[in-house]
């Protein structure tokens, strides 16, 4: 038994790594590191698989998991409690595939756009940019599907309208 | 904006969200690490839960010598009203 559910977390994490890094990009903020919010996120799964219940896809659980833990680490940084496990079993390398100027440019807009948002609309917006449904979506934030589309909607217009101004 | 200038950018917006976990490779050592999670994150609890119990007891402690105080407070006013009342009566 022990054995299948640590198959199963190398399963989870090796499958679900980068979306949770994506996440864990975005929560960071000085001097939080993404790599430190990834190690979280990977604790967290590791203490709360157990108690998965299957009620939900392992793909949405993993969303909820990584936005609690990404806004509950920086809500503890704030409170400065920063009592972490350093793993060293994760390593971080620079990729050979490093973007251009520009893409980097780009991706410091929409950074800097989503900080802007609150953490409800933050999470909507983390949610909508990874194609989830809406339906899952609701699944995740406790909203009802309605509400996040008339939602949707606005948060899309002014998110593009902040990236292009910061891109002007 | 026209909606299908808005549709492009949306979709660019998507590319630079999705290729942003390209640009670190994430090497996991998964047989270590969960190695590494049994050690540490069970210590890591038990130094946690040591720290809470801790904080309990201190609180606690403070909580009852308060309230022992005031229940002696209480006794002492009684027996007093009730040596009054003998001292009256005689």
């Amino acid at each position: 038994m022990q054995n299948q559910l640590e198959q199963s977390f190398i399963q989870i994490i090796e499958d679900n790594k980068d979306k949770i890094y994506r996440i864990c990009k975005i929560y960071a903020v000085t001097p939080l590191e993404p790599q430190d919010l990834f190690q979280e996120v990977v604790i967290q799964v590791w203490r709360s698989l157990s108690t998965f219940k299957g009620k939900s896809s392992i793909s949405t659980w993993i969303y909820k998991v990584s936005l609690n833990v990404c806004y509950s680490s920086k809500m503890k940084l704030d409170k400065s409690n920063n009592n972490t496990v350093r793993l060293e079993s994760i390593h971080f390398a620079l990729s050979e595939n490093t973007r251009d100027k520009i893409q980097k440019e780009k991706y410091e807009a929409l950074q800097a756009c989503i900080s802007t948002l609150s953490e409800k609309v933050k999470s909507i917006i983390i949610l909508h940019l990874e194609e989830l449904s809406y339906k899952e979506i609701a699944l995740i934030t406790g909203l009802s599907e309605n509400h996040i589309a008339v939602k949707m909607k606005r948060i899309r217009k002014s998110l593009l309208k902040c990236i292009t101004n910061k891109l002007k | 904006m026209l909606e299908q200038e808005l549709k492009d950018i949306w979709k660019e917006v998507k590319d630079v969200w999705r290729n942003s976990s390209q640009t670190e490779k994430i090497n996991i050592q998964m047989s270590s690490l969960i190695v590494e999670l049994k050690s540490k994150v069970s210590q890591f609890e038990k130094d946690s839960i040591k720290r809470d119990i801790k904080t309990i007891k201190t609180f606690t402690s403070q909580f009852e010598k308060k309230s022992i105080t005031k229940d002696i407070r209480k006794i002492k006013s009684v027996i007093t009203k009730i040596i009054e009342y003998f001292n009256l009566k005689k």
